[in-house]
């Protein structure tokens, strides 16, 4: 069962996708921002983070950089969120250390795939 | 009028003083120079012919006339005697330089005998000094006889005396006292007073011979005439050279007063007045020069002041230009914010709309609760186009706001078509299409907005899948060169349904589909279209369409090979926000624009400002203006080169352009594709109506006064369809309000409303000034009366029966309207 962690500052999102993965199989935990998130990738070793780049306080870029700094964590997957769609926003998410990047609103489909892709298997 | 004396005069006075001067010098002189001259003449005659000497002279006298003879040196020989006088002393007299011979009958025989003796020829005229004397000189008329001497004494017949006879040498006359003698000019002297009672005049007589002691004794006299006129004549030469240097300077002084003057006014001094009293030209020069100067000083005074208010005016508005433009680049700024703000607080909640419905969908689904499943898909359907259409505002409203940014790269054509193909391919599918991609392997790499050309062709397949069912899509990939250009082209083909003409027309418009049925049957935004083009345009490219109802359209988007990023100033085109009718100023001149500007704006026509002909061909490339106004004298590239580019360019050859420059060079500017001429100093209301007759080619402003809601709609798409702007008004009085708001090119008018009929429209209109130039077209269901028909007759253009509308004939009515009121205003 893998485990995924969400980090996400908006509560409907967070509600929303949090239950759509649980519905697919998937193990979620969630983080309102940045800090929590990292506190929960070292508590918690999920298998991936879904991580919002738009947060309060640590945002998702820096937020990746400093899961990747450290070693203990370094290796678990990033697939950076964001609302922006814009020209030069997964170029910025992969330099920060991303695997992977998608758009909101999420298309679950394309999401999940991105998710098997990414664990190499399905939940 | 100060009475001047002229310098004419002045120099008259002069000259005429030392003319005067030179002439009383010179004539006293020449009297002197010919009475010295005469006597030098006699003498010398004397000298010449007179051999003997005085001592001769003495001797014959001596034995002839014994008695007190003396004759005077230097004179000539000066005889004097009368009967009364035997003894008479020979009188010498010189008198005005004439030396008269006193003396009888006897003395004369004795000069002749002198004269034999000495073998001189003897010349005797004689007059008397009186009238006697006279009279007998002219009636005894000198019988002059040739030989050498003859001596014809006579007598006075009254007295008995005897008085003068003349006596030549030679054959001769005497005219009007003078005597010709041989070749000798004598001039007959008289005596000019007798010496004693009975004295008569004898003659004059004339050495002939020079006579050496004589004339060294003239010349003396000559010369002492001379020495003593000398310091005169140098008097009179220096006065008069004074009096000419004093007058010449005064004359000189003045002009070299306002020679200075006016040096000092050349070098913008303003020099105090020039200070001439005289009363000549001079002086009236002077006074001409200080009112010019206090002209010209007032002049420039209000000048300096003129251009210190307008300095301080434009200071003020540039002030307030500074301030709107900065107000515009802080809204520019808010708006593209909020435009990014919007785009994610408005996405935020549809997330969450769009995602919790998919989970009741799929809840639903779980929990068997089918009959909740198509609404569940209706609100997730309605959410997902509701983003779709956030995301093309938010697109659209960047590339009007300038703000859309090109990142351009060069990347494999095929590669990036394959990404495209493979993105739509389940849309396709979707509607039991087949999609052919036909492109060369070797159509090579193009330098674009990798993104914006990806989205573009999305678009287009998107669109064409849309429209389409169970038909083919191709997709139709060349690289060509045009005018040594490499361009890409891409045509995108359906077998869909196709577009009426009237639907292409539309097409490009935002949020026009073909026709609104189409979107609630086909969904959609209705920007896709309008943003590919923009985006095409955004690249230097194009985007085309030709359609066939019920068979099939094709897109062709045609891009050049190396895109170049376009020059936009993003303020200007802020500010633009899209209006229609736009009018493009090209001009370097920023006061241009501001008088063009605040013309045109005060009629409600949205102007942009291009102050180069390169910032202008890149904004009519983008903003695709209804008119473009153009100098010709601009640094860089000059309007004709402008126009040249503008009428090369299929894109922007239809916008018509109005030359607006001081050149007037009407026939370079028509030959080369202007529409209008115009030069500057600009009227303005002719660049008003040029301008408004221009902006509605193809369709103009046209009100619609009709309460039938219904024919308002069918008269609005059917002008909409025309290119017309239409607005509405329910009843005249709506009418008259809209009127109000500017006069519309076109009033389209029904009979029979509530509140306002359309009789008492017309009659209010036709009150308004300005009103009678608004054509009107009746279109009615209203039967006329006979006096009705009489009464639109001469009030309105055309009266068009609604029941049976004739569309075809109404659009061309008023085409036609259109064009005489554009060419009458023009």
């Amino acid at each position: 069962m893998a485990k995924i962690l969400l980090v996400e500052d908006n509560e409907l999102n967070r509600d929303m996708l949090s239950r759509r993965l649980t519905r697919r199989g998937y193990t979620v935990i969630v983080a309102e921002d940045g800090e929590r998130g990292l506190e929960l990738v070292r508590s918690e070793r999920p298998d991936l983070v879904l991580m919002d780049m738009s947060l309060p306080g640590i945002d998702g870029w820096e937020a990746t950089r400093r899961l990747r700094a450290d070693p203990a964590i370094a290796e678990v997957r990033v697939i950076a969120l964001t609302a922006h769609a814009m020209a030069g926003d997964r170029e910025r998410a992969i330099e920060a250390g991303c695997d992977d990047y998608d758009t909101k609103p999420v298309e679950m489909d394309r999401l999940l795939l991105k998710i098997t892709t990414l664990l190499g298997a399905t939940p | 009028m100060v009475k001047t004396r002229s310098i004419a005069t002045k120099v008259a006075l002069v000259v005429s003083a030392v003319v005067i001067g030179a002439l009383a010098l010179t004539g006293w002189s020449a009297l002197k120079r010919s009475d010295a001259e005469l006597v030098r003449l006699q003498l010398s005659q004397a000298s010449t012919r007179l051999t003997t000497n005085l001592g001769i002279a003495q001797r014959i006298f001596d034995e002839r006339f014994p008695g007190p003879w003396q004759l005077a040196a230097g004179n000539p020989l000066i005889f004097s005697a009368g009967p009364a006088a035997p003894a008479e002393t020979l009188t010498t007299q010189l008198f005005k330089g004439r030396a008269p011979i006193y003396g009888n009958a006897e003395v004369t025989a004795a000069l002749v005998e002198l004269s034999r003796l000495t073998g001189t020829k003897l010349s005797i005229a004689q007059r008397a000094g009186n009238d006697r004397a006279l009279r007998l000189a002219t009636s005894d008329t000198l019988t002059v006889t040739a030989g050498p001497l003859t001596v014809m004494p006579s007598r006075d017949p009254d007295t008995g005396l005897p008085v003068a006879a003349g006596l030549a040498l030679a054959q001769g006359e005497v005219v009007d006292g003078r005597a010709t003698i041989g070749e000798d000019d004598w001039t007959l002297y008289w005596p000019i007073r007798e010496t004693g009672t009975n004295a008569a005049v004898l003659g004059v007589f004339y050495a002939a011979t020079p006579y050496a002691p004589f004339a060294a004794a003239a010349g003396d006299a000559s010369r002492q005439v001379a020495e003593g006129l000398l310091p005169l004549v140098l008097l009179i030469a220096l006065g008069s050279s004074l009096l000419l240097f004093v007058l010449t300077r005064r004359m000189l002084r003045p002009l070299r007063a306002i020679h200075t003057a006016v040096s000092r006014l050349g070098e913008g001094e303003w020099p105090q007045e020039v200070q001439v009293r005289s009363r000549d030209e001079v002086g009236a020069l002077a006074g001409a020069f200080n009112r010019m100067a206090a002209d010209l000083r007032q002049t420039y005074a209000t000048i300096e002041d003129k251009v210190r208010l307008r300095t301080h005016e434009l200071e003020e508005s540039n002030a307030a230009l500074g301030q709107a433009r900065e107000a515009a680049d802080v809204a520019n700024k808010a708006k593209s914010r909020f435009l990014a703000n919007m785009s994610h607080e408005l996405r935020t909640p549809l997330n969450a709309i769009i995602g919790y419905s998919e989970i009741l969908e799929e809840e639903a689904e779980d929990r068997q609760l089918d009959d909740l499943v198509p609404d569940l898909r209706k609100i997730h359907g309605a959410g997902r186009h509701l983003l779709q259409l956030i995301n093309d505002i938010l697109d659209l409203s960047k590339v009007e706001a300038g703000k859309m940014d090109l990142y351009l790269e060069t990347f494999a054509v095929r590669a990036m078509l394959e990404d495209v193909v493979s993105t739509i391919q389940p849309l396709v599918a979707q509607k039991h299409n087949t999609l052919v991609v036909d492109c060369p392997d070797d159509v090579g790499s193009i330098h674009a907005d990798m993104t914006k050309l990806r989205q573009s062709l999305f678009n287009l397949l998107s669109n064409a899948s849309k429209f389409t069912d169970t038909g083919t899509v191709t997709l139709r990939v060349r690289a060509e060169v045009v005018d040594g250009q490499r361009w890409i082209r891409m045509a995108v083909q359906d077998s869909g349904i196709g577009m009426t003409p009237e639907q292409v027309q539309r097409l490009f418009q935002p949020f026009t589909q073909a026709d609104a049925s189409t979107t609630r049957k086909y969904g959609g935004t209705g920007l896709g279209l309008t943003i590919t083009k923009r985006f095409a345009e955004l690249m230097g490219g194009t985007v085309t369409v030709e359609s066939i109802q019920g068979q099939g359209s094709t897109f062709t988007l045609v891009l050049p090979a190396e895109v170049v990023p376009r020059p936009v100033t993003s303020d200007h085109v802020a500010l633009m926000a899209g209006p229609k009718g736009l009018v493009l100023v090209i001009d370097d001149d920023p006061a241009m624009h501001d008088l063009v500007q605040r013309t045109l704006e005060k009629e409600g026509i949205a102007v942009i400002p291009a102050l180069s002909g390169e910032e202008g061909i890149a904004l009519a490339r983008q903003l695709k203006p209804a008119v473009i106004t153009l100098d010709v004298m601009m640094p860089g590239s000059d309007g004709w080169n402008v126009l040249r580019t503008l009428k090369a360019d299929a894109q922007l050859a239809k916008i018509p352009v109005v030359m607006l420059t001081i050149i007037d060079d009407k026939n370079l500017g028509f030959s080369l594709g202007a529409s209008e001429y115009l030069t500057k100093p600009v009227d303005r209301e002719r660049l008003v109506r040029v301008i408004r007759r221009f902006r509605h080619e193809g369709g103009g402003r046209a009100l619609v006064v009709d309460d039938d809601d219904a024919a308002r709609d069918r008269m609005r798409e059917l002008l909409r369809s025309e290119s017309w702007e239409v607005s509405e008004a329910r009843n005249g009085v709506e009418g008259l309000e809209a009127l109000a708001r500017g006069l519309p090119d076109l009033i389209l008018l029904d009979l029979m409303m509530p509140e306002m009929n359309g009789f008492e429209f017309l009659a209010a209109l036709r009150g308004r000034e300005r009103g009678e130039q608004v054509p009107v077209v009746v279109v009615t269901a209203h039967d006329l009366t006979a006096e009705e028909r009489e009464h639109l007759s001469t009030h309105v253009a055309r009266v068009f029966d609604k029941d049976h509308l004739d569309s075809e004939a109404l659009v061309a009515e008023m085409k036609r309207l259109l064009s005489e009121s554009g060419a009458r205003e023009g």
